[in-house]
């Protein structure tokens, strides 16, 4: 299945990095029909974050929770201002 | 420790010792304190007998890290609440070294005459300064360190505050030179109506701020510096992208509003984000990492230079980037950056500035979008104060009703900040039932239910919202009375030794013995105060409530505001109602 991804602040560069490609816009990640969000951390080279906040289609959700085709991930490390 | 108080019906200034009631007393826990007891509820802003109150915070002028913030206080011509705008910049510091506790201006001259006031180590004095009307802040700034001297703190008003409108802020002269804004409320017009075009402050030998037991105050300054360096947010998140890391994260959240409160994601949310910002200061040589005052730890704002590499502005915030960008929708960052220079310049808030230019969209008075067009708005009419600035500069309600629009995302007669309340449900509280009008930092729900600060909260949902709104109203009533920049709350709600190191500061400063439960009976005693006035001024629990449109579902998540008022009353239970149900 595809996943819609966009990766945000120090991880853009981490990712970019990873995946030999831009991380600038949002990208695809291609995926067994299973996986949860752990592992598309992995597939991405976030397995390891300490901290990440994940954002599925506007909504906080955990490390098992399952992926569905079209989901769309926004990935932050931790972020503050207002 | 001492007050001054600078009359301007008669050109007087008197100095007078501390009262026992105020002694524990700083920042906003001290401006509201003393506008409560001094200022009559229902007077007019702009009168003779409104009081403007400065007040640096329990820790200012001390090596607390991020301890300079001051606090300004009024009945505000914006909401007619009390409030307590909170300012960066130099002069917090400034005053606690000289031993100011609190400097109050009050009267209204009898001439037409505009006057400054210098403030030094001999006390106040008023002096004549017909020459510096008309000058924007930044020139003025810089006119009167010429004259008074490069290190002197400048508390300064532009042409809006000149003119009295609502939306005049007051400037604060950063280490740079540049300025920050006591933005929120209006303040500037009180400035502006009491004739007081600018306030200098020379700490030229400055007795300092005493310390009772200065060995346990560097320990809990150690202590509480190294809790915000360790803090991924204060201390990697905001030194390196400042504030506007939001955009996306709120954006993905869907709850970023986008015009004027229709949608809650923007399209063009990353050609605005702090990702862009940090990567166009690189680019062209500005500084990414920026203090507001001397001493600060988390040093959140920047300077963001023009496409030659010369200065645009500076302390370029999300607040100001996600109002007159997704609320406007203009997507050109350059342009907002020159919008903001205006802003600062003018002396108006940049928040109720994009607030009201929404509005004023959808008012006809111009197309969204359209930076340019806005520029000009902004420099030409509401600089000028021609008709149509007069009533743009008197904010968004005041627009609201000049064009017919009855989409006006206020409470109080405040502009509503950068998270739709009804996908970031707690700050929706916040908005409703705030002291001081709509206003994110009053209570500020995003940290729990979208940054993962202090536990979580959902953010769609009810559940945990009032408690959640209530508390960090309360301790950010307190925190605003330390002097210490509120952002050390991202810190201290995850980490319990930063948080006690707080504490701990205050009672090696004054050879106290508070705690935890202490500080939050302060905080509930500040809100209890200004509610206090607010009833007295007219107001009731029928005031806390949003506007109506907010009952329309938003669409990512097409969740609507769902509170009722019964729900809402729920939040202010530490306090007496102010009105019985009707």
């Amino acid at each position: 299945m595809k996943i819609e991804v966009r990766v945000f602040a120090t991880f853009r560069k981490q990712v970019a990095e990873y995946l030999g490609q831009s991380t600038e816009d949002a990208f695809y990640v291609e995926l067994p029909a299973d996986s949860t969000l752990k592992d598309l951390l992995n597939a991405i080279g976030l397995g390891k974050e300490k901290v990440i906040i994940p954002l599925i289609n506007g909504l906080r959700q955990e490390e098992n929770y399952s992926l569905a085709e079209g989901d769309r991930v926004g990935l932050f490390p931790p972020v503050g201002g207002g | 420790m001492k007050i001054l108080r600078v009359n301007m019906t008669d050109l007087t200034v008197t100095e007078e010792s501390v009262p026992a009631e105020y002694l524990g007393l700083g920042g906003r826990a001290l401006t509201s304190a003393i506008v409560a007891k001094e200022v009559k509820a229902t007077c007019h802003p702009l009168g003779p007998n409104n009081k403007l109150v400065f007040a640096p915070g329990l820790l200012s002028g001390t090596s607390a890290p991020s301890s300079g913030r001051l606090s300004v206080g009024a009945k505000s011509p914006l909401t007619g609440t009390i409030k307590e705008s909170n300012v960066g910049g130099t002069a917090s510091q400034q005053l606690a070294k000289l031993g100011i506790k609190a400097l109050i201006i009050e009267g209204v001259p009898v001439e037409d005459k505009y006057y400054m006031v210098k403030v030094t180590k001999d006390g106040a004095t008023i002096l004549e300064a017909q020459e510096l009307v008309g000058l924007g802040n930044y020139e003025l700034v810089k006119t009167l360190a010429s004259a008074h001297g490069e290190k002197t703190g400048a508390l300064t008003i532009g042409s809006a505050g000149e003119n009295k409108m609502a939306l005049a802020n007051i400037s604060a002269k950063d280490p740079s030179g540049n300025l920050r804004s006591a933005g929120r409320g209006g303040l500037g017009a009180v400035m502006g109506a009491k004739k007081v075009k600018a306030i200098v402050i020379d700490d030229l030998d400055a007795p300092g701020v005493s310390i009772a037991n200065a060995e346990k105050f560097k320990e809990a300054a150690r202590v509480l510096a190294k809790g915000l360096t360790e803090h991924p947010v204060t201390g990697q998140g905001l030194p390196t992208y400042g504030t506007n890391i939001l955009v996306n994260i709120i954006n993905e959240a869907g709850g970023l509003p986008t015009k004027n409160f229709r949608l809650a994601r923007f399209d063009a949310a990353n050609k605005i984000s702090g990702e862009t910002m940090y990567d166009t200061i690189l680019k062209r040589k500005g500084n990414p990492t920026h203090s507001c005052h001397n001493g600060c730890v988390i040093r959140c704002s920047q300077v963001y230079n023009d496409a030659d590499g010369n200065y645009l502005t500076s302390g370029f915030e999300y607040e100001t980037i996600w109002g007159f960008g997704a609320n406007c929708c203009i997507e050109d960052l350059d342009d907002i950056a020159k919008i903001d220079w205006l802003c600062d310049d003018i002396g108006i808030d940049t928040i109720e500035t994009a607030v009201t230019a929404a509005v004023a969209m959808d008012g006809g008075v111009l197309d969204f979008g359209d930076g340019k067009k806005l520029t000009e708005i902004i420099r030409d009419e509401i600089g000028k104060a021609t008709a149509l600035g007069r009533i743009l500069g008197n904010g968004a309600d005041f627009t609201g009703k000049a064009f017919g629009v009855t989409r006006v995302p206020t409470v109080k007669g405040q502009g509503m900040p950068a998270y739709d309340p009804r996908t970031v449900k707690g700050v929706g509280l916040t908005y409703a039932t705030s002291t001081q009008g709509a206003d994110h930092t009053a209570g500020y729900s995003v940290a729990t239910n979208i940054l993962k600060v202090g536990g979580y909260v959902n953010p769609l949902t009810k559940e945990g919202n009032v408690d959640l709104s209530r508390n960090l109203q309360i301790a950010t009533a307190a925190v605003d009375s330390t002097g210490l920049c509120l952002f050390i709350a991202f810190c201290i709600l995850d980490n319990s030794e930063a948080f006690q190191a707080v504490i701990d500061l205050l009672n090696a400063q004054y050879n106290l013995t508070l705690t935890a439960n202490d500080v939050t009976e302060l905080g509930k005693a500040v809100l209890k105060t200004e509610r206090a006035f607010n009833e007295a001024a007219g107001f009731t629990n029928k005031h806390d409530r949003l506007p109506e449109f907010f009952q329309e579902a938003c669409p990512p998540h097409n969740t609507t505001w769902d509170f009722s008022d019964d729900e809402i009353d729920e939040i202010y239970n530490f306090t007496k109602p102010v009105l019985a149900h009707s």
